[in-house]
């Protein structure tokens, strides 16, 4: 079943374009995941998905509707700016917005207060927001996200300003939405999270698609690199394009391999066991999510993922 | 049914997180603290009016004469006040046949010296206790301005008048006993042995007065204007003249009728009956700055700690705006309800004059028409204003920001508001108060302050009429205005961007 999509999402500010032609679809219980550098218009394709703003032109459909506050109910957002109300309590807070979701107050108390506990701030619900920490306002929040238990989340950049204990808690946080049967969207340019946690991922670039798919079909999208040790030269084998000598000791060289059009690694191998072309390594690499976001975002955007070399 | 709700909670969060706030809170009480610490001021530094003075008559002749003139000034103030307090519980029937059952009346000195041979004061009081209504409260005795002590012992008055000024000096502006308790020494007087004499070379004949500071014109007009007609009478008396003609010439005095509307009415009533709508056009003025200012810092912190687009997620701009307004308006009145509640606590606690006053203030919002036109008024100009602070708060990423946009406002609001109530108190029926009726900005403040002095029922339909289109357009461009700018995806709107550029060029 789906519950986003888009298509042909065109959005335009004065001349400039933030989103162009934009689509895709999330299905449920999907952790999908929106890739780009800053500036490639993540959040104002969210922003249109919340119907914060709207589209210039183009389609979009949100848990089998058309985007709007009657969706509230069933959606959980975390932006990526944050901010409470300064002189609330912790829990006035997490009920306020849940009421704003159409909870009920006593219901939203009840999930707050649990969502506290969970996140190990119970002691601190009756406390005003402006006594927190900055980690723990954050908790608040992500808890005001996810008081109405929502079935599609929406978060923007959550992993941003959180502190490495606070990432692996909404890590943890996301999976068991996922478990619950909740559908999970969200933006990020770093690529780690996105690595461990997303079922699919598109890849935005100056507003416009450049990549949608699954992690397999991502690392597919390029080449894998190929390493091998032997006494021969591979140059000649059959599917070998070129082979670059790095290395080597006590008659072993170590080449890096580069595969002809419509070669394997797999049949490289099968042809060196079965001709006895000795072989001490051979080694294949997939190329990471880092290397296919620089080869589709970095060209177009100039801009680089958190944790490029 | 879930737009209403969302508006309700957004107005209720406003309302509860801004009524808590100290300088909300401290807003609320100030004016009430500022009367109440006044009148405590007041209470505190006033002394008991009226001073003594000291008279050493060594003629013998002009004492007596002096002391009885006091007597009778005075009690004509206790006939002058004792007709108006049974007047105002409608009991001068009661005194038939007095001079006090005439409302116009000055009193002479035969009517006063009846009055006191028949018991004065609580003979009148006695007469009108078995009708007074039971509420009513105790006749209150004007102020004895001047009360005549003996010398202070050790003041010498048989040794001339230098010796006497010289020993009487020291105890000007000490405090006196008098039946009404101490008051200050402020005159003495000493009239020589030969005072009067025809012939102005001999010595001794010059009256000497000691003052504390500023002599008191008035007790020495009555002074000089007594003896002056006293050594007149002997002058005559010495000519020949025949006794019955100089008593005829003495009480020769004319008679005035003195027409003056009853206590709260003519001009007074007019004022009176304005001063209540005026008051609350100000209390308006003051509380929408006061809860208006506080939601536009509120929109401001949302704006600047990015709650927005949390919020944005969940409810419509519209709902938050409208939210807000309510929040406000409701602020506002629970200030203006504060207010009032106290003038009325205070009010029923001063059971006599402020009572008397404020009946009549009361008595022009009476009628159901301008009952609904307060109540329409008021919380029309709330909106008015408090959707221009909202829109301002919507552009604004900092308190100082706004203040860009403030300053200018606070002139196009405040400058023709205080022009406003200057005319209103001199003329209600002002063309400057009219016109700026028809002034949507204005007319809740106008059409407020001129209830009481009356206004044609046309003029309170279209004005309010302009009024009410103003409001919808304005309703309109502020939605506009807050969804383009509240996550800063709009230009500021022109207006706004003009009233800043107009501030900073100042």
């Amino acid at each position: 079943m789906t519950v986003l999509s888009l298509e042909h999402v065109v959005k335009r500010f004065g001349d400039f374009t933030a989103v162009d032609d934009l689509g895709f679809t999330v299905k449920q219980g999907e952790i999908f995941g929106f890739l780009g550098g800053n500036g490639a218009g993540k959040t104002t394709s969210l922003r249109m998905v919340l119907d914060i703003i709207r589209p210039t032109s183009g389609t979009i459909t949100v848990l089998g509707g058309a985007p709007g506050r009657r969706n509230a109910a069933s959606i959980g957002f975390l932006p990526e700016e944050r901010g409470l109300y300064r002189e609330m309590t912790a829990i006035e807070t997490i009920i306020y917005f849940g009421q704003l979701k159409r909870m009920s107050q006593r219901d939203a108390r009840t999930r707050g207060l649990n969502l506290l506990q969970r996140f190990e701030l119970d002691t601190w619900a009756n406390k005003k927001v402006e006594k927190l920490s900055k980690g723990m306002a954050q908790k608040v929040q992500l808890a005001a996200a996810l008081v109405n238990n929502p079935r599609l989340l929406i978060l923007d950049e959550p992993f941003s300003g959180l502190d490495p204990v606070n990432q692996g808690l909404l890590e943890d946080v996301i999976v068991e939405m996922k478990k619950g049967g909740a559908t999970v969207v969200f933006s990020t340019h770093t690529m780690q999270h996105a690595e461990r946690l997303c079922d699919r991922l598109l890849m935005l670039a100056k507003g416009r698609k450049v990549f949608e798919g699954t992690q397999d079909e991502a690392h597919a999208a390029l080449p894998a690199r190929l390493t091998l040790s032997s006494r021969g030269d591979p140059s000649a084998l059959p599917g070998v394009a070129a082979a670059k000598a790095t290395g080597g000791e006590d008659g072993w060289k170590d080449w890096e391999i580069t595969l002809a059009a419509g070669a394997t690694a797999a049949g490289l191998l099968q042809y060196c066991t079965e001709n006895g072309f000795a072989l001490r390594r051979f080694d294949i690499q997939r190329a990471s999510l880092h290397d296919v976001f620089l080869h589709h975002v970095g060209a177009r955007d100039g801009g680089k993922p958190e944790g490029a070399k | 049914m879930s737009f209403l709700h969302h508006i309700l909670l957004v107005a209720w969060r406003e309302y509860k997180t801004t009524a808590k706030t100290r300088s909300f809170i401290l807003t609320l009480l100030i004016i009430p603290l500022m009367i109440a610490g006044s009148a405590a001021l007041s209470a505190f530094n006033s002394r008991p009016e009226g001073t003594t003075y000291v008279l050493v008559d060594t003629t013998g002749r002009y004492g007596p004469a002096l002391e009885a003139r006091e007597t009778l000034d005075y009690q004509r103030s206790v006939m002058s006040r004792l007709s108006d307090y049974a007047g105002r519980w409608h009991l001068r029937t009661w005194l038939a046949g007095t001079p006090l059952a005439t409302e116009e009346r000055w009193y002479n000195d035969a009517d006063v010296r009846t009055f006191m041979q028949s018991g004065g004061a609580p003979a009148v009081l006695a007469r009108l206790k078995p009708h007074l209504p039971a509420d009513a409260p105790a006749f209150d005795y004007p102020t004895q301005w001047q009360f005549r002590v003996a010398p202070p012992q050790g003041v010498p008055t048989d040794k001339g008048p230098d010796a006497f000024g010289a020993a009487i000096r020291p105890w000007l502006h000490k405090d006196m006993n008098t039946p009404a308790g101490p008051r200050p020494l402020a005159t003495a007087i000493y009239l020589p042995a030969d005072f009067g004499a025809a012939d102005p070379t001999a010595p001794n004949t010059t009256a000497k007065v000691w003052s504390d500071g500023q002599p008191d014109s008035y007790f020495l007009g009555t002074l000089r204007d007594e003896l002056t007609g006293m050594l007149r009478v002997e002058a005559l008396r010495a000519d020949g003249l025949a006794p019955a003609q100089i008593a005829a010439a003495e009480t020769l005095s004319p008679r005035f009728d003195v027409a003056a509307p009853p206590p709260g009415g003519g001009r007074e009533l007019v004022f009176i009956k304005s001063a209540l709508p005026i008051a609350l056009s100000y209390l308006l003025f003051m509380s929408i700055m006061t809860s208006g200012t506080k939601m536009l810092m509120g929109t401001i912190e949302e704006r600047s700690n990015k709650l927005l687009e949390s919020i944005l997620a969940c409810i419509d701009a519209r709902e938050l705006m409208y939210g807000k307004l309510v929040g406000v308006v409701a602020l506002g009145l629970t200030a203006v309800v504060v207010w009032a509640g106290c003038a009325v606590g205070a009010a029923y606690s001063f059971h006599g004059e402020l009572a008397d006053f404020l009946r009549p203030a009361l008595s022009s919002l009476q009628s159901p028409w301008a009952g609904a036109g307060l109540v329409l008024y008021f919380v029309s100009g709330y909106v008015m204003i408090a959707m221009i602070l909202l829109a301002v708060g919507s552009v604004s990423n900092s308190i100082q920001d706004a203040q860009g946009y403030l300053q200018p406002l606070m002139m196009v609001l405040l400058v023709p508001f205080i022009l406003m109530i200057s005319t209103m108190v001199r003329d209600p029926h002002s063309p400057v108060v009219e016109i700026m009726s028809w002034i949507p900005l204005y007319t809740p403040f106008a059409m407020l302050a001129r209830l009481g002095s009356g206004v044609p029922m046309w003029e309170i339909a279209g004005t309010t009429a302009v009024m009410l289109v103003f409001i919808v357009l304005e309703l309109w461009w502020l939605g506009r205005v807050f969804r383009n700018n509240l996550l800063n995806t709009g230009q500021p709107p022109k207006l706004l961007g003009f009233l800043r550029r107009k501030s900073n060029a100042s």
